[in-house]
Formats: structure tokens, sequence, C-alpha cells
């Protein structure tokens, strides 16, 4: 190889400079989306300890003339149903949770795992579902629990959810590729199915379970149209549901939806904090939601 | 439990062929109870759920159903769906929803992460600073980008650095801008989520063919219009289509921020099927209406598939 030229050598701080000047390009660029991405969450918590006429006031202010952290205290005072809303919403998302993914997840290995008859052809009709959109069966949904009695109560919200395709099309994929030597040894010793699924195949899918995990409460915490359709009592709302009809209500008090806002979302945020990893691999992998 | 350490394991390990996991040869009735029994909660739920409930809404379709009265009512329920001009107004509309935010988050997504691709460090706090809109409930978005577009808000103070009279206008009082509104709000929300699906597209893209592109000369903006975009397809196309499903299901956002209006600018094809059966118990008509939306959603996401060639040969 012959030796770097004079002329690649005096190119080199310039080349150097201009790779400088475009990464700082960049991080300005991802840095103005980034202040795009959160300004409305900013603005909503400045917005939260403002008064009910400062927060509405033209010119709109940044930062409360007087802050008014009781706003967050009054809430919960002036709507009893508050707190009870987002008791709603952790109870409803954390048995959804649990019991879509201990479903998919039993699901999961009887496809990937078991022989019986007719096998591909259930597995097909469950893929199938994915293409058909909600609300398609939204009303269907509401008539069946109706005829069970089951409108307006915290089983007619969790009984569609607790089975999902996704959910079990995702369980499957990742129990296809757990290697079978493990199962076999198990299987040797005499363990039963049941054995070889709590004892080897769920541990072995911790990954795949807190994925589902994560995307079930996300999925149910968020949920709006199905608690809109099946829910009537407002002690059974959720908090979307609780405060989408409180600012119906409230029209005046937008500092007030703001703090019911913060806390709707305030769980979410720290859930993405806690797992980031795992949401954004599965979302590149899984195309999220 | 133990595994392998079981000396059963040795004397069979000694066989030429080692017991198969499930044979079918013994006892396979067994195995088939026990596939089913794990496999009941499921077919209850998607098979109830999803298979009966599909029945029960074709068959709906055909009947004026308003919970207590059932009564034949042929195609009428059809006729009436495509003769009815809310009906007409609520696919317009969600039409130019679904162009408009489709292209726009699709492009803002891809250009977030071809940025995000290029920058050497602070990869990771980015990107959860923008996923943050993604896992924000769509009713809290709607109340506060309500708020932000109101008359003398946010929005309307910032445009108005430039139009004066924007300052005091109100964006979803207004026929024009209520569904650009929406657009804007949904947009922000979601771009961020496609963004992460590219992000990981692009790194799927082996480095060797941007080396060899580089050494027949072809770097920067040729690069990207010849490999990166074409090596990409399969990805746009699944942003594209999930795009498409997700904007033509529109519902929350319009709820919270328009209720529909104003004068039904922002009527949606999923509002007016909730409108129609929860709030005047038309159950047939409102079943109808999802059949049809069905079908559009359905047809869309075979003409994009004819039109973007998802087969790519590295």
């Amino acid at each position: 190889m012959a030796a770097v030229t004079v002329d690649q050598v005096r190119q080199q701080p310039s080349r150097r400079g201009a790779i400088v000047t475009k990464q700082v390009a960049l991080y300005i660029a991802l840095g103005l989306f980034g202040l795009v991405m959160l300004g409305p969450f900013i603005l909503a918590i400045f917005g939260a300890f403002k008064n009910t006429v400062e927060v509405t006031s033209y010119p709109p202010t940044l930062l409360p003339k007087v802050w008014h952290p009781e706003n967050f205290i009054d809430v919960a005072k002036l709507f009893p149903m508050f707190p009870r809303w987002f008791i709603n919403s952790v109870g409803l998302s954390a048995t959804v949770t649990v019991l879509n993914v201990f479903f998919c997840a039993l699901a999961g290995y009887a496809f990937a795992r078991l022989n019986f008859p007719g096998r591909t052809v259930l597995f097909l009709a469950v893929l199938a579902t994915l293409m058909i959109p909600l609300q398609v069966t939204l009303i269907p949904k509401f008539i069946i629990l109706k005829q069970f009695g089951l409108i307006d109560t915290y089983p007619g919200v969790i009984l569609p959810n607790i089975s999902t395709a996704a959910g079990i099309f995702l369980m499957t994929q990742f129990m296809k590729a757990i290697p079978h030597e493990l199962e076999e040894a198990a299987v040797i010793d005499g363990a039963s199915k049941w054995t070889v699924f709590t004892r080897v195949i769920l541990p072995l899918s911790v990954p795949a379970l807190t994925t589902l995990a994560i995307f079930s409460f996300q999925g149910q915490w968020n949920d709006f149209l199905w608690p809109l359709v099946v829910l009537n009592n407002p002690q059974l709302f959720t908090l979307p549901l609780g405060i989408a009809s409180f600012s119906s209500e409230f029209v005046q008090n937008t500092n007030w939806v703001l703090v019911g806002s913060i806390f709707t979302t305030v769980p979410m945020v720290f859930l993405v904090l806690f797992f980031q990893r795992f949401i954004i691999k599965s979302v590149a992998t899984t195309g999220g939601k | 439990m133990a595994i392998g350490t079981s000396p059963v394991v040795e004397t069979n390990a000694a066989l030429p062929t080692p017991v198969k996991v499930g044979s079918p040869h013994k006892r396979p009735y067994r195995e088939w109870l026990t596939s089913y029994a794990f496999l009941i909660p499921a077919i209850i739920v998607i098979g109830g759920f999803t298979f009966v409930a599909m029945g029960v809404a074709l068959f709906l379709s055909f009947f004026k159903y308003d919970g207590f009265t059932l009564e034949w009512a042929g195609l009428h329920n059809y006729v009436k769906a495509f003769g009815n001009a809310d009906f007409h107004r609520a696919l317009l509309n969600v039409v130019y929803y679904m162009v408009v935010v489709v292209t726009c988050q699709t492009i803002l997504a891809l250009t977030m992460a071809l940025v995000l691709d290029r920058i050497m460090v602070g990869r990771g706090v980015f990107r959860t600073i923008y996923y943050l809109p993604a896992i924000t409930s769509s009713v809290v978005m709607g109340l506060i980008f309500s708020w932000l577009f109101s008359p003398g808000g946010w929005v309307g103070s910032l445009v108005g650095i430039i139009i004066p009279g924007a300052r005091q206008f109100g964006w979803l009082l207004d026929p024009g801008t209520a569904l650009p509104a929406i657009m804007t709000t949904t947009i922000w929300s979601t771009a961020a989520s496609f963004m992460i699906i590219f992000v990981a597209g692009l790194q799927d893209i082996p480095t060797h063919i941007y080396e060899a592109a580089k050494i027949d000369g072809a770097t920067g903006w040729r690069s990207l219009w010849n490999i990166t975009l074409p090596l990409l397809r399969p990805t746009i196309f699944l942003v594209v289509v999930l795009g498409t499903i997700g904007t033509l299901q529109v519902f929350d956002q319009v709820y919270v921020m328009t209720n529909g209006g104003p004068l039904k600018s922002t009527l949606t094809p999923v509002f007016l099927i909730f409108t129609n059966g929860f709030r005047d118990f038309s159950f047939g008509l409102g079943s109808a209406e999802a059949f049809i939306l069905f079908a559009i959603i359905f047809t869309f996401t075979l003409i994009q598939r004819r039109f973007i060639d998802t087969t790519v040969e590295y």
C-alpha cells in the first residue's frame, strides 16, 4: 500500500471540522424535536400549578405567577371519585395483565411444543383475528356481555382482553426457540406437561412474558373506547374515562383537568423508565401497541 | 428440579433415538387433552369475543335491533349507511385524516430515525424522550391539546407571532381547522413509536453494503436514496400499514376534543358507529357501518401491499 499522500493529510483537519459541524447540526435537530415532543408535557405540568384564571389567561404564561401545589390535593378532596378512579385503573390493568400473560403463555406453550389435532387450524384462526379491527366487534361484544349481565361490571371490561392474538403469537414464537433438551430431561424425570410448563418453560420465557406484561398493562391503562362502552357507573370508571367525564363537567377548571392528566400519565412514565430496554426492543420487533 | 442427574436419563441417553418430547406413540390422547385444556381460556375469549362476535355482527347488520326488539331488515342497514350523508362525511373525513397523518408521521419518523442513526452518543436518551408521547393515554393527549388549541392558548399565541389574527382563534371551533388540529395531536403522539421501528430497520441493513457503495463513490444523499431507502422498504410498508389501520379507526381524540363537531367536520366512522350503537341504540345500522369500514381497511391494506414492494434482496 502506498503511503498517505500529502494531499490527504492536509484534508484531514477540515474533514474533521466538517464532521463536528455535521454532528452539532444533528444534535440541534434532535434537541428541537425533543422540545416539540416534551413541550406539551412541560406546559401541562406548569399549567397544573396555576390557578383557574391564569391557566386560560391570554397571553399564556410559562411559569405560574403564584404556585398552587394545593391543586393536587384539591382535586382528590373535591372529587373523592378521583382516588377511586386511580385504584380502578391500577386494579383493572393489573388483573388484565396477569390473566392475559398467563393465558397467552398457556396457549403459546400448547401451540409451540405440544402435538394435537387441529393445531395448525387453531393457530391460523388466532392469527386471522389480528386483521379484525376493534370496532367491528364493538356492538356484538356489548350485546354478548349484556346477555350475561356483565355490562357495567369489572368482568365486562376485563373478559374480552384476557387472551390476545398478538400475545399468543409472541409467546408461541418465543417458546418455539427454547431448546427441546431442557424439556426432555424433565419429561424423563416423570414431570407432567403442567410441571414442564411452570418449572421449565415459564422461567425461560421471562423476557417474552415481561414484554407482554408491559404492553398489556399499558394497553389496559390507556384504553378508552371499551370501558366507555361497558361502564356507566362513575364509581367503576378508569382514569381516562374519569378525566374525560370530569373535563366535560368542569370546563372552566383546566388546571384540575391538567392535574388529572398528570396523575394518569406519571405511572406510565415510571413503567417506561423501568422497562425501557424491553419496550424499545419489543416495539422494534413487534411493531408495538 | 435437578435436571439431568437422574439415572433414567443416562439409560435413555444410550438409546439410538432419544425419546421425543410429546411422542405420538405414547398415549397421544393424553397430550391432546392437555393441549386443549391449555387452550381453553384462549378459545373461549378469542372464539367468543371475536369469532362469535363477528357472526353476531353480521347477523345484526341484516336486522333492526334496539336491544329489545329484533326485526328483519334485509339490506336496509347497508342501503341506509351508503345513503347516509353523515356516513359519507365520516368516510371523507377519515380518508383525509389518514392521508395527512400517515404521510406526515412516516416522513417525520423516518427523518428522525435517520438523524438518530447518525449521532455518536446519547441515542438512548433521545429515544426515551421521544417515546413519552407514545405511552400517554389518548384521552390525556386530547385534553392537553384541547387546552393548547383553545382561543388565546399556546398554539394561537405562537402562530400569532407571525399571523396576529391567530391569537384568539379557536382551532377546534372552526370546521376548517378542527380536523387538522386533531391530526397534529395524533402525529405528535405516534411519530415516535414509528421512529423506533425505523431505527431497528436501519440497524438491520448490513454495513458492508454502505462500504461497497462508498468504494463506488456513492455517499450522502446518493447512498440514502439508492441504498438506505430501497432496503428499508419492508419497514416503510409496516409503518404505512400500521398507520393506515390505526388512523382509519380514530375515535378517542375526536370524542375528547371535538365530539364530532363543529358542523360534523371531525365526524369519523368509529365515532358514528359508537353514536349509532350506544346513543341511538341502532345496533343493526352500527354493525352494517362497521362491516363497511372493515372492508375499506382491508382494501387499503391490499392496495398498499401492491404498491409498496416489500421483497428485498441483499
